[in-house]
């Protein structure tokens, strides 16, 4: 898989680099602001674009401008922004612009190479990714704990694997599940929490976000 | 000294006016126009007012020399009256002839000194007069002519003749007279110069004896140019009149040299019941308004010095600049300064009024500037809580910024170097303890941004209050509700209301039977804030710190049991 990462940060560029090829990933190219970013996914044509949310000049959410940006002129390179903020407007903001193929992960996440890994392919294959602290912030709120509460332990994983951005047939590898009984878990918390079920994956997703933040 | 100068002109004025008195009662044709008792009326009434006025006025430091120049100016029209045929001796008329020359110079130097003190220009025009008149007019005329050889049979005999030179006399009579009309000419223009020059309060002050002092001067011109082309020696009605003129003129500056101390006594009077009214209805920065009253000037206001120069006003305001126009006086007891009168429309000048109404209005003065000054200290109180709490904030921006930039990414770049270390290593202990390590530095990672957000949301600085409390409401683990119609504010006021906010929210418990409401609304003061809780929050001291650094209130009140509602205040202005 070919990566570019971008990060004005020098030592956890190179740092990211390193590991990724430690495990066969193919990183093509590095940046370290949103116009180079820009030209090295012109120029590597990258699979995933690992982008940081802050970078110069505004020291921001110009990740989040770059990644808009770069799924509109390259449809076909996933974008993962990695973010300091434990902040779920910023992960719904991504979502709400672009279909599928964006991530929005905390930092510290990627020391985790396999989950860091995972989420690249992932992307690759046009899914999305929301880190799972956000996802638990919004589980823990309590209006959205006494409805999830109706649901049954297996289904809250489902649930809680869903709004990360996995697609059923990834939840059923996950949880040693059949696609079938997955499916069957999906339909059932649609139906608790009154949500109708979309056929795009990446709906699904923002739907259950938006669910879980609005209650 | 000038007691001593004053008596004896008193005392002059007594002998001088006696025998004035006795000449006019002897004689009478004194005056063949008017009657006995009038004419002695008229020479008596105006030579009193004078030097009692100037006796009065010599008494005072201001105005001594003024005071003895009007004394004097009395005595010699006393002593004028001497020049008449029913006089004693030669010598009596001689110094008559004399004085009736020298008493207008005196007099209208008295009204000018009476005002302010002499410009050099003025000295050096009086002292001219001086010199004409009384060498040409008097001095040649006492010397050089013999009055029983030119028609007047019944004057005495002159001790000081030394021969008789009737050409040389008629000739420096001559000059003396066109002299006559140019000096008082030009005294006339010297005093209306005089009073357009003068600052607006002391024109109203000095007024009356200006006009009096130039009507004299008008009169004393007329007389010249009557002596010139009227000639002869003949008493005609004409004399008469003029001379009547002049008895009154000369009242008018008596009454005129009055004036000032009259209308002092006026304006405390006034003043007296403006501040008893003031103070039965106490008014802040209502001084200034009575002082405007008094003096009859819209703009007059008071201002009080603070530390470091600068001035206030009764609120303890920072008086705004001055306009260009505006003029400052200085308002004092002995060294100190009280207060400062500012008006547009010039220099009141610190006169005898100004310390009047010092006087008089002491108390309240008093009162004002010191609440002027409380005020003034309060406001630089409240600036500095103010600049403190900004600074403490832009410190704790700077220090979260640090902890995300900083430490965090150091940190985020360690995990990344033990997970390629764990890659690289075969050694299952080796590896199991590079995992460890590596969880240690991301659960710190974790915890580091909880600390960072604690010192200060990001959000707060970058988005404003409105996001800062949707992530604040977002993160809690007790329910909040957040009610919040706003747009941006000042970054102080955001501030103070988010941690104000957040720190009653903090201890609301997690099992709370309703969550807590946060409301906040634009008010017309700046924004009220009513934050309700299922328990009285701790650590309120800090928020009314904050919430007191705006200018701002806080205060707790019982909501629907058990429920306490917070509410603030805090005003945009700040």
């Amino acid at each position: 898989m070919r990566v570019v990462i971008a990060d004005d940060e020098l030592l956890l560029r190179e740092g990211l680099a390193r590991l990724l090829e430690a495990v066969g990933l193919d990183v093509v190219g590095l940046a370290w602001d949103r116009p180079s970013l820009q030209k090295a996914v012109a120029l590597d044509r990258p699979d995933v674009a690992i982008v940081d949310i802050k970078m110069p000049p505004t020291h921001t959410d110009e990740g989040l401008q770059a990644a808009v940006q770069i799924r509109q002129d390259h449809p076909t390179v996933g974008v993962l922004v990695l973010s300091h903020y434990l902040d779920t407007r910023y992960a719904i903001r991504l979502l709400e612009q672009q279909v599928g193929g964006v991530g929005y992960l905390l930092k510290e996440r990627v020391s985790n190479v396999h989950v860091l890994v995972d989420a690249l392919h992932r992307l690759a294959d046009n899914e999305c990714v929301v880190d799972p602290t956000i996802v638990a912030q919004l589980f823990g709120r309590r209006r959205t704990r006494a409805l999830v509460d109706e649901l049954t332990e297996r289904e809250r994983e489902v649930l809680g694997l869903m709004a990360e951005g996995f697609s059923n047939s990834r939840i059923a590898a996950a949880l040693k599940l059949s696609p079938k009984t997955v499916e069957r878990h999906v339909g059932h918390i649609f139906a608790t929490l009154g949500l109708s079920d979309s056929d795009s994956q990446h709906r699904r997703v923002l739907a259950v976000l938006a669910w879980l933040r609005a209650t | 000294m000038s007691r001593v100068a004053r008596s004896a002109l008193a005392a002059a004025g007594v002998a001088a006016g006696a025998e004035v008195s006795i000449i006019v009662a002897r004689a009478p044709g004194y005056q063949p126009f008017l009657p006995i008792g009038w004419a002695l009326v008229a020479v008596l009434l105006p030579g009193c007012a004078l030097i009692v006025v100037g006796y009065a006025g010599a008494g005072r430091a201001e105005t001594r020399s003024a005071g003895l120049l009007l004394s004097g100016a009395g005595v010699a029209w006393f002593v004028a009256g001497w020049n008449s045929s029913e006089a004693d001796s030669r010598s009596v008329f001689a110094a008559g002839r004399l004085a009736s020359l020298i008493w207008p110079v005196l007099a209208v130097h008295a009204v000018l000194r009476w005002q302010a003190p002499l410009r050099r220009v003025e000295r050096a025009l009086l002292a001219a007069c001086y010199l004409w008149t009384g060498v040409l007019g008097g001095l040649v005329s006492v010397l050089f002519v013999d009055p029983t050889l030119t028609g007047c049979s019944a004057c005495a005999a002159d001790p000081l003749l030394i021969m008789q030179l009737p050409t040389l006399a008629a000739g420096s009579a001559w000059l003396a007279a066109v002299g006559g009309v140019v000096w008082s000419g030009l005294l006339v223009v010297v005093q209306i110069d005089r009073l357009l020059r003068c600052p607006p309060l002391r024109r109203r002050l000095d007024l009356p004896v200006a006009l009096a002092g130039v009507g004299v001067c008008t009169i004393t011109w007329a007389w010249y140019v009557r002596e010139l082309w009227g000639g002869g020696d003949n008493q005609t009605a004409l004399d008469s009149w003029l001379w009547l003129c002049q008895a009154v003129l000369l009242v008018g500056v008596a009454c005129g040299a009055a004036w000032p101390a009259i209308a002092l006594r006026i304006t405390r009077l006034r003043l007296v019941r403006l501040v008893v009214e003031a103070a039965s209805a106490p008014v802040l920065g209502g001084l200034s308004a009575t002082l405007a009253t008094v003096l009859n000037d819209p703009s007059a206001r008071l201002l009080y010095p603070v530390a470091d120069g600068w001035l206030v006003d009764a609120n303890g305001a920072p008086a705004s600049p001055p306009a260009s126009t505006s003029t400052l006086t200085r308002l004092h007891r002995g060294e100190s300064t009280i207060a400062y009168l500012a008006n547009d429309t010039g220099s009141l000048e610190a006169g005898p009024l100004l310390d009047e109404i010092t006087r008089t209005i002491r108390l309240t003065l008093d009162n004002e500037r010191l609440h002027a000054q409380h005020s003034w200290q309060l406001r630089q109180l409240q600036e500095s809580r103010r600049r403190i709490v900004a600074a403490a904030d832009r410190e704790r921006r700077t220090l979260e910024r640090d902890l995300h930039d900083g430490a965090q990414q150091g940190m985020v770049a360690l995990s990344l170097a033990l997970s390629l270390a764990e890659l690289q290593s075969s050694e299952p202990n080796r590896i199991a303890l590079l995992q460890a390590a590596r969880r240690e530095v991301t659960e710190a990672v974790v915890e580091l941004r909880a600390i960072a957000r604690g010192v200060y949301p990001r959000e707060l600085g970058d988005e404003g209050l409105d996001a800062a409390l949707e992530v604040l409401a977002e993160s809690s683990v007790s329910p909040v509700t957040i009610d919040l119609l706003l747009g941006r504010t000042s970054s102080a006021l955001e501030s103070a209301t988010y941690f104000a906010v957040r720190q009653c929210i903090e201890r609301q418990i997690v099992g709370a039977a309703a969550p807590a409401r946060v409301r906040i609304r634009r008010s017309a003061v700046g924004l009220t804030v009513d934050i309700c809780t299922d328990q009285r929050p701790e650590g309120l001291l800090a928020v009314e710190d904050r919430v007191g650094a705006v200018g701002g209130s806080l205060t707790v009140q019982p909501g629907d049991s058990p429920r306490v509602r917070v509410h603030l205040e805090l005003p945009c202005a700040s």
